[in-house]
């Protein structure tokens, strides 16, 4: 897994402890290549904090200096006023530095997370198709904003971190310098300061882990009940949601006073150590003093200061460890991706498509999405320019896989060729490609936007008649023009508000006004009711009568409209051909036809329930084998259901009909007869 | 606990629980601030031992001075000794006080994040589907969890630091205020001036980290939508459209974040603070040699000023995390307090479903929207028939049905359930009586026995089963290695179209309803899902009064009336027969119906014109 895949869910990774594939050292010299764009400003912002360390020392010596000149009391007012003007103007100067350095620093930070988030989204978004298919797309945002946003913590806190560095050393070495037995002293809080972070830091992640799960299912609870709320509403089902949130909330409550009973042994776990230090400061230099009398009040002054001024930055610094970690963290994880190679790329010579040959040949194709797990092996077949292809097989056949994945070149093929024209679609660039290449899938996505603007989507540069026009041409005016605000509705989190056939629609009509040669259709008509499809569909006929089309069918019509039909069994072409002559030969195609398409629609059919194969779960071809969905689905199409068209069950059949009815079946049964 | 949703009225409804909540608290501060009356005892707590604990901590420092007075005159004395050892107890007591208090606060704290954010669920859970239309789920969902988080991150941490702000400022200027009038004097005047400008700096950075916040969520949105439909933007070559979206937001994000950046990094209310404590030097240094001031008062100024001056840094965090708290709350209650179109009667009545319906002048907008979707429907169902609805997407039949639930009451008109009014019925009894089976399924994420027991909590395995059995979906289910145990959706097992179908066919069922609504606009795709599903809905319809969405021919001629709509107004009722001969509209309509499709006797209805 080159992009490191299967690290679990997102946001969990700065509470779990994450193995990072590379030593800092590499992640440093990495970030370099963003780093050194900001030489300057980093050397400036470094500077400054310097500057600031050195005032917040000298500060408190001043005071020193001011309670050791008053103690012997023979100094006049006026001999102190500098020494007055020099404190307040070295802690001014200490907060301009200060400011600068953090002013130049957020500058430089907001910046370079600007690019690495930029390059980061733009290698995403031309990677890998079976990485991002995979990848939750939670996750892919979270490598772009979450993964992001912690480098650049990371990368202001090293700023922080080097300031309180500076202070604690300059704040010993000063410690030193007045009295060594108290700079020892000192020293011994370090320890007591690690402890604590320590402390939070262990338990803390835990506790926190289990706040995070368990506000999780908080969450989980509530947006399924706010998806579900018209369900719930009719089911008058609100108290028991609400019971049931309670219960949730209730644990996440439970798991939340855990974490305050950390809080409370922290936070005035710091402050008492802080007071205790100086408190035995003061003590230690009083029975130094009783000996040697070495220590004038100032120099206690200044202890009692600089103690602080140390123990602070040591506590912040043990915090921000793990910080600096998840940074690191994130930061491999970054890597992970700009590293990753391209698996679909432009060949260095790449050119345009041509565009006068719309033909299609695929030649001794076989493919895999997973290691010798063939989808479809050996495929070879021609589609003249023009021609309406209709593509039928079982579940997992490879059908999406052949057109909407390999024509389209998301993924590339190890074996075999497909060429349009003369050109092998390896040697064009994917833009001309696609391009080239309409495709509507069997999800009606939509963005986020008003109607108008999705189905301008493919063709910026359409006008807004034209939009119009093929709605029209569509039927799909009629339903558009039924939303609150028409073309101008907003499609908010991918179409809530409209029915997956009005999705379609509008996906169906954005690859239309795209107007591209060559057309997949993905079974992409099927989730519209019945009347709108059979409107839609004669208008394509309309449409795309001119072009190359694939039609992935799930009904007898379009299948009918087909001047060629392709038939895919377990990722092999079994058969090929037109609709008789897919009938004479009597085999798979004939078996599919019968047993699928000639009953829809049909006003009754009396196949007793019982009689029909168990179902099974539908499950995603992609990650079953052939052999594996042979195996579960078994002799697919036994001649079960031909039972239900013999003649004594017709005849019952008829029996139960009205006049017209049966009128209507006794020529739809003839129509088929001729068929045959 | 905000347990409101268990009372019931006198009638027997549950109470409104809107009404209540506004009524308790009036208003967003209101709501607010109620935090502290929910446990008052344990907030009570929680001052009266901050106050002792931020007490006893400046009094330890003000010590500092006293030993140090003490060294100066009498030498490591017993004195000397004495004060060391008072400042060692009030520092342990001082850290009790601190720890205890912090718990209890917190302890309440997240009782109050509990409490609130249960009273925000229920309360959002009972608007009308008026609210759901034009509020974003996701964000209200935000609201419920992250904001809340944030009101509770209002009081605990913030206003409890803040709270001991304040006291370390009082007690510290009463201190001061015992060794010089003027500098007590300074100290307290320039807090109270320290604190108005923290607040405005406050209310100038909040802005922007919300901004900041809001162009995080704008830029994981677009990157998420980008991903989840990468075929599309592939298959569209679309990929440099969907980076600049991506990088307008990026760059909108980069830019407010060097605003808050250069904004933190100028805090000017620090300057107040510089300077007075340098003026307090300065002034302290005088009174030394003057000596009204001991050396060690002195320096225990100088303690308590630096002490103050640490305070700084964390003051305007917790005002603009305060400032958040109150902003989210408004916004909260805007939402808890939405004025709802559709509100429960008085005096709700009720009235007998198996009856007759009627339809008289029925006109309807959804709610903010002028668009009528219906437009003028006047028409009769008899009790027990079965109705079909049938018309082109946007003429108005699922608009209908939520009528019939009352999502949504009537623009004009009237609907009459046996001669009683909807609008004077309470939703829960409409709603036990009228059970939908809508066209996009929607099933919950648990097991498939919760499901289909949705409606009837306490139904029996052996009724589960039963519904499942009728709904032709027990013979799967029992195939599935838990059974009815089996978790689906998106941590469990995919059902296919054909399979949720029949799941909610089940649970209609058990719901038993005396009006049954049905949209079945999606057509099946093979014969087996198809017969299971006619089966099932046969089943459904059994003995009650049902209206369906429908193009399936069976349950056209099935039907006792047909209902043919176009753009929300009725073209033609009738039998199947009777529009068949009459109505042009319906005759076009069976055209493209899939009997009558393709080759196959595509000239049948038109025939016998």
């Amino acid at each position: 897994m080159v992009h490191g895949s299967g690290r679990g869910p997102g946001r969990a990774f700065d509470t779990i402890k994450y193995k990072r594939a590379r030593s800092t050292k590499v992640l440093v010299s990495s970030l370099w290549k963003y780093l050194k764009r900001y030489i300057w400003p980093i050397i400036y912002s470094t500077g400054f904090i310097l500057l600031y360390s050195l005032t917040s020392l000298v500060t408190p010596f001043i005071a020193k200096l001011g309670i050791d000149k008053v103690t012997g009391t023979s100094e006049t007012f006026s001999a102190l006023i500098p020494l007055t003007i020099l404190f307040l103007a070295l802690t001014a100067l200490g907060w301009v530095f200060h400011s600068i350095s953090v002013r130049i620093m957020s500058k430089m930070n907001s910046k370079m997370l600007h690019e690495v988030r930029m390059d980061l989204y733009e290698k995403l978004s031309f990677s890998d198709m079976s990485y991002l298919k995979n990848e939750q797309s939670g996750n892919i945002t979270a490598r772009v904003t979450a993964d992001t946003g912690e480098l650049a913590t990371g990368v202001q806190l090293s700023t922080s971190i080097l300031s309180q560095v500076l202070l604690i050393i300059g704040s010993f070495i000063l410690l030193v310098t007045t009295n060594w037995i108290i700079a020892l002293i000192s020293l011994a809080a370090i320890p007591v300061a690690f402890l604590i972070a320590g402390v939070l830091s262990y338990f803390g992640r835990r506790i926190i882990l289990r706040v995070r799960r368990a506000f999780g299912f908080v969450s989980g609870k509530m947006a399924e009940g706010l998806s579900g709320i018209a369900v719930a509403k009719s089911f008058n089902r609100e108290e028991e949601l609400s019971t049931e949130l309670r219960e949730l909330n209730q644990k996440h409550y439970n798991y939340s006073k855990q974490f305050g009973m950390l809080m409370m042994f922290v936070m005035p776990s710091v402050s008492a150590l802080s007071y205790l230090l100086f408190t035995m400061i003061v003590y230690v230099s009083g029975w130094i003093n009783k000996t040697t009398n070495v220590l004038s009040l100032g120099d206690i002054y200044l202890s009692v200061n600089l103690s602080q001024q140390f123990l602070f930055p040591i506590i912040m610094l043990a915090m921000s460890f793990p910080q600096l970690e998840s940074a690191f963290g994130a930061m491999d994880r970054i890597i992970d991706i700009f590293e990753a190679k391209r698996a679909v790329s432009d060949v260095h010579d790449a050119v345009n498509i041509q565009t006068t040959d719309d033909s299609v040949h695929f030649k001794n194709i076989s493919f895999a999405y997973e290691e010798d797990n063939y989808v479809l092996k050996d495929i070879i077949f021609s589609v003249n320019p023009g021609e309406l292809v209709a593509v039928v097989g079982h579940t997992g056949a490879g059908k999406t896989t052949l057109f909407s994945s390999l024509l389209t070149r998301f993924y590339d093929i190890e074996e075999g060729t497909i060429s349009i024209g003369n050109q092998d679609i390896k040697s064009v660039t994917q833009s001309s490609l696609r391009q080239a290449i309409g495709l509507v899938t069997q999800e009606p996505f939509l963005f986020t936007g008003t109607v108008m603007e999705n189905i301008l989507y493919g063709a910026p540069n359409a006008t807004k008649e034209d939009v119009k026009e093929i709605c029209k041409k569509i039927n799909a005016d009629e339903f558009i023009d039924a939303l609150p605000n028409g073309y101008d509705t907003l499609v908010v989190e991918g179409g809530k508000k409209l029915s997956s056939g009005q999705r379609q629609i509008i996906t169906i009509a954005r690859t239309m006004l795209a107007d591209p040669r060559i057309l997949v259709l993905d079974e992409a008509t099927s989730r519209l009711d019945a009347y709108t499809e059979s409107l839609v569909q004669a208008a394509q006929r309309e449409l795309f009568k001119e072009r190359t089309t694939f039609v992935i069918a799930h009904r007898l019509s379009t299948i009918s409209d087909a001047e060629k039909i392709v038939v895919l069994d377990h990722g092999k072409l079994v058969e090929i051909g037109s609709h008789k002559e897919l009938m004479d030969l009597d085999g798979i195609y004939a078996d599919l036809y019968k047993t699928y398409y000639v009953h829809q629609g049909l006003a009754e059919i009396d196949v007793d329930v019982e009689d029909l194969e168990p179902e099974e779960l539908e499950e995603p071809a992609k990650n079953v084998s052939p052999q594996m969905i042979g195996m579960i689905k078994g002799d697919h199409m036994s001649g079960k259901n031909e039972s239900s068209l013999n003649k004594e069950e017709t005849r019952k059949h008829l029996e139960k009909m009205s006049p017209e009815d049966k009128q209507k079946f006794m020529k739809r049964m003839k129509e088929q007869k001729k068929l045959k | 606990m905000a347990v409101i949703t268990d009372k019931k009225t006198t009638s027997g409804y549950n109470v409104d629980i809107q009404y209540e909540l506004l009524k308790k608290y009036k208003s967003a501060n209101g709501w607010f601030w109620s935090a502290f009356k929910r446990y008052p005892l344990m907030y009570l707590f929680g001052i009266i031992v901050f106050g002792a604990s931020t007490y006893l901590a400046t009094k330890t420092t003000a010590l500092i001075g006293e030993a140090l007075d003490y060294l100066l005159v009498e030498g490591f004395s017993t004195n000397f000794n004495k004060t060391i050892g008072l400042m060692i107890i009030y520092v342990i007591i001082s850290w009790a006080c601190l720890s205890s208090g912090a718990y209890v606060w917190s302890i309440a704290s997240f009782r109050v994040q509990r409490d609130m954010r249960q009273e925000f669920y229920e309360v959002i859970q009972d608007h009308s589907m008026a609210f759901f239309d034009v509020n974003d789920s996701g964000v209200i969902l935000s609201m419920g969890m992250n904001e809340i988080n944030q009101i509770r991150m209002a009081i605990h941490p913030s206003i409890r630091m803040l709270m001991t702000s304040i006291f370390s400022i009082v007690i510290t200027t009463v201190f001061l205020w015992q060794y010089d009038f003027i500098i007590g004097v300074t100290v307290a005047v320039s807090f109270v001036v320290y604190l108005i400008i923290a607040w405005i700096y406050a209310s100038k950075v909040g802005p922007i980290r919300r901004k900041l916040a809001k162009d995080l969520a704008d830029l994981s949105a677009t990157s998420q939508e980008m991903f989840r439909g990468i075929d599309v933007v592939r298959s569209f070559d679309n990929h440099n459209k969907e980076i600049n979206k991506f990088g307008y937001i990026s760059n909108e994000y980069a830019l407010d974040m060097k605003k808050e950046g250069y904004l933190s990094a100028f805090y000017w209310p620090a300057l107040i603070t510089i300077v007075f404590t340098a003026a307090s030097f300065g002034y302290g240094i005088w009174l030394v040699i003057e000596g009204s001031f001991s050396i060690g008062i002195f320096i225990s100024v100088l303690a308590l000023l630096m002490a103050l001056s640490r305070q700084n840094f964390m003051i305007p965090m917790r005002l603009i995390m305060l400032q958040a708290g109150l902003q989210n709350s408004k916004r909260l209650w805007d939402s808890m307090a939405f004025k709802d179109p559709l509100t429960q009667p008085e005096k709700p009545v009720e009235s007998e479903w198996n009856k007759k319906i009627s339809f008289n002048n029925i006109s309807f907008a959804y709610p903010s929207t002028d668009k009528k979707v219906l437009d003028n429907l006047s028409f009769q169902i008899q009790a027990g028939a079965r109705v079909a609805l049938i018309g082109g997407p946007g003429s108005g039949k699922s608009t209908i049905l939520k009528l019939l639930l009352r999502l949504y009451d009537p623009t004009e008109g009237d609907i009459l359930i046996n001669g009683v009014s909807m609008s004077s019925m309470h939703t829960s009894h409409v709603r036990s009586n009228v059970t939908m089976v809508e066209q996009d399924i929607f099933l919950f994420s648990d097991t498939l026995k919760a499901n289909i027991s949705f409606a009837k909590r306490d139904a029996t395995d052996e009724e589960i089963s039963k519904a499942a059995e009728r709904a032709q979906i027990s013979q799967f289910i029992e195939s599935l290695p838990n059974q009815y145990d089996t978790v689906i959706g998106e941590r469990g097992v995919t059902l296919s179209g054909g399979q949720r179908q029949r799941v909610a066919i089940a649970r209609a069922l058990l719901s038993n309803p005396k009006l049954l609504l049905l949209d079945d606009s999606t057509s099946a795709v093979d014969i087996k899902t198809e017969l299971r599903l006619r089966k099932a809905m046969d089943e459904l319809m059994k003995d009650r009064t049902s209206i369906v969405v429908t193009q399936r021919l069976t349950t056209l001629v099935a039907a006792d009336m047909i209902i043919l709509m176009k753009k929300g107004r009725i073209v033609d009722i009738g039998s199947h027969t009777e529009l068949l001969e009459r109505c042009q509209d319906y005759q076009f309509m069976c055209q493209h119906l899939p009997i009558t499709n393709g080759s196959v006797a595509s000239n049948d209805v038109g025939g016998r014109n």
